[in-house]
């Protein structure tokens, strides 16, 4: 079962890699970048445990590509703006490449889990949980009444649970 | 899971993380809790959700991060570069040399995966870089000072030119390394590292201990910021990938495919039914399809390759 699976996707692979890589090559303009996320692709097939037949490879393909070219841009903002806001409060004291790194592996799987809330919810969210506010701190922050905060929360947490549902 | 429990449970939630949560507020969430034990359910996913995020939330900046996932949302730039550190794999400028003593000046070496690199020290003296390494230097006046931010090195040490002579050290998260006229190596190993003396002698020193370690000649030892492990035999051959090739004295499968895994772009795995065979011999770290091949001769294993990248070595 494993390696039938194994195999339609080396099949996919063959036919389609080169076409896919120049597909993003174009998308990013970067033929390393390219190579990763054509690599990517097939990976994340190789996990999946999709096992349908695929009647239009390529559209399948570019939906999954797409999908990691958009985390991909997202990621980088996301990069960007930390970087940004770090040296905007202040060198860190000891940030090496791997610490940096960390954070924003740990950056991009935080924005993953707020995905879909509201800016306020997702304020609120964050000012309780990473900078230990309470909710009467984060209503002045926000502007907003203490009842609110608190519904901001239970959003929050809603909206946290439905994206990793199990 | 029911949308109606997980919207209650997240209700609980918001409303035990207030300021002014009482008595019998927490008891009515105790008999929410247990009317149903999909509520129990829900609230273990609730925790776990808390956890989750508890756990990430050390590793990053608060006010950049917070800065940073609040403003993403909703701004869109056109152009980005992509951040981190190029693998330039070459030589910057050492023309600042022969200058004054004072002159600070510094470089950076780098190795893509699967990439080797041997340079000469300003001092003279020979820097190898193994696979997927970061290094970088800080020669002036007063110091010899290289910094090994991620891969592993092989160096072998120069008596200082310039008089008197400035000490050398290696610098690490873990703390610092002070070669006496030698040859050694260090390999980075998550928040520590792996330093092999195969002539001479050096100095251990962790971040945060007050007590240093010599370590002589054909031993090697682990340590981090903390202390030290036990300083074993130094495996003679372990510096063979600066002639570019890894050589198996006893070693593992399983580490083997480590090994050569830290060489390749892709993935390599090994199934661990058959990690533990050992195995010895001299492999060519540029032809992994000849190691391969030579397993299969050598082990009761096949090397399984669904895809030109992905590689796994499993019973035959």
């Amino acid at each position: 079962m494993q390696s039938l699976h194994l195999q339609s996707v080396g099949t996919l692979y063959a036919d389609h890699r080169v076409w896919l890589q120049t597909w993003l090559h174009r998308k990013l303009g970067c033929a390393h970048k390219a190579e990763d996320l054509t690599h990517d692709t097939f990976v994340k097939l190789l996990v999946s445990q999709a096992s349908a037949v695929l009647q239009e490879p390529r559209a399948f393909l570019t939906t999954v590509a797409h999908g990691l070219v958009v985390s991909h841009w997202r990621r980088l903002e996301l990069e960007r703006a930390y970087l940004d806001a770090l040296a905007a409060h202040g060198p860190s004291l000891s940030a090496s490449p791997e610490d940096r790194a960390l954070a924003l592996e740990a950056l991009v799987q935080i924005d993953a889990m707020l995905a879909g809330l509201s800016t306020k919810a997702r304020q609120a969210f964050l000012l309780c949980r990473l900078d230990g506010l309470g909710y009467g701190e984060i209503a002045i922050e926000l502007g907003v009444s203490e009842r609110m905060v608190k519904k901001y929360m239970a959003q929050a947490m809603h909206q946290l649970l439905l994206n990793h549902g199990g | 899971m029911a949308d109606e429990v997980l919207r209650q449970a997240a209700e609980w939630f918001a409303t035990l993380n207030a300021d002014d949560t009482d008595d019998t507020e927490r008891q009515r969430w105790r008999q929410w809790l247990a009317a149903d034990p999909r509520h129990a359910a829900a609230w273990e996913r609730v925790e776990a959700m808390g956890q989750r995020f508890d756990r990430l939330s050390p590793r990053v900046d608060q006010l950049a991060a917070r800065h940073a996932l609040g403003q993403v949302n909703t701004r869109r730039r056109s152009q980005m570069k992509l951040l981190g550190i190029a693998a330039t794999g070459g030589l910057l400028g050492w023309a600042g040399l022969r200058e004054q003593g004072w002159q600070r000046w510094s470089a950076d070496y780098a190795t893509g995966v699967g990439e080797r690199l041997q340079a000469t020290l300003p001092d003279g003296g020979s820097l190898w870089l193994n696979t997927d390494s970061i290094v970088r230097l800080a020669y002036d006046g007063e110091r010899r000072h290289l910094q090994l931010l991620r891969g592993e090195v092989r160096i072998d040490t120069a008596a200082d030119p310039q008089q008197p002579a400035r000490p050398f050290a290696v610098e690490l998260d873990a703390g610092w390394v002070r070669p006496m006229g030698t040859r050694f190596g260090i390999y980075r190993d998550g928040a520590g590292a792996h330093v092999s003396v195969f002539d001479g002698a050096v100095q251990i020193q962790p971040r945060a201990s007050a007590q240093a370690h010599r370590l002589p000649a054909g031993q090697e030892l682990r340590f981090d910021a903390q202390g030290f492990g036990v300083a074993a035999p130094a495996q003679a051959l372990r510096d063979a990938w600066t002639r570019g090739m890894l050589v198996a004295d006893g070693m593992r499968l399983g580490d083997l495919a480590t090994e050569l895994a830290r060489h390749q772009r892709g993935h390599l795995a090994c199934a661990p039914e058959v990690a533990d065979l050992r195995l010895v011999g001299a492999y060519p770290l540029d032809q992994p399809e000849q190691i391969y091949q030579a397993l299969e001769r050598s082990l009761p294993v096949r090397v399984f390759r669904p895809m030109p990248w992905w590689v796994r070595i499993e019973t035959a």
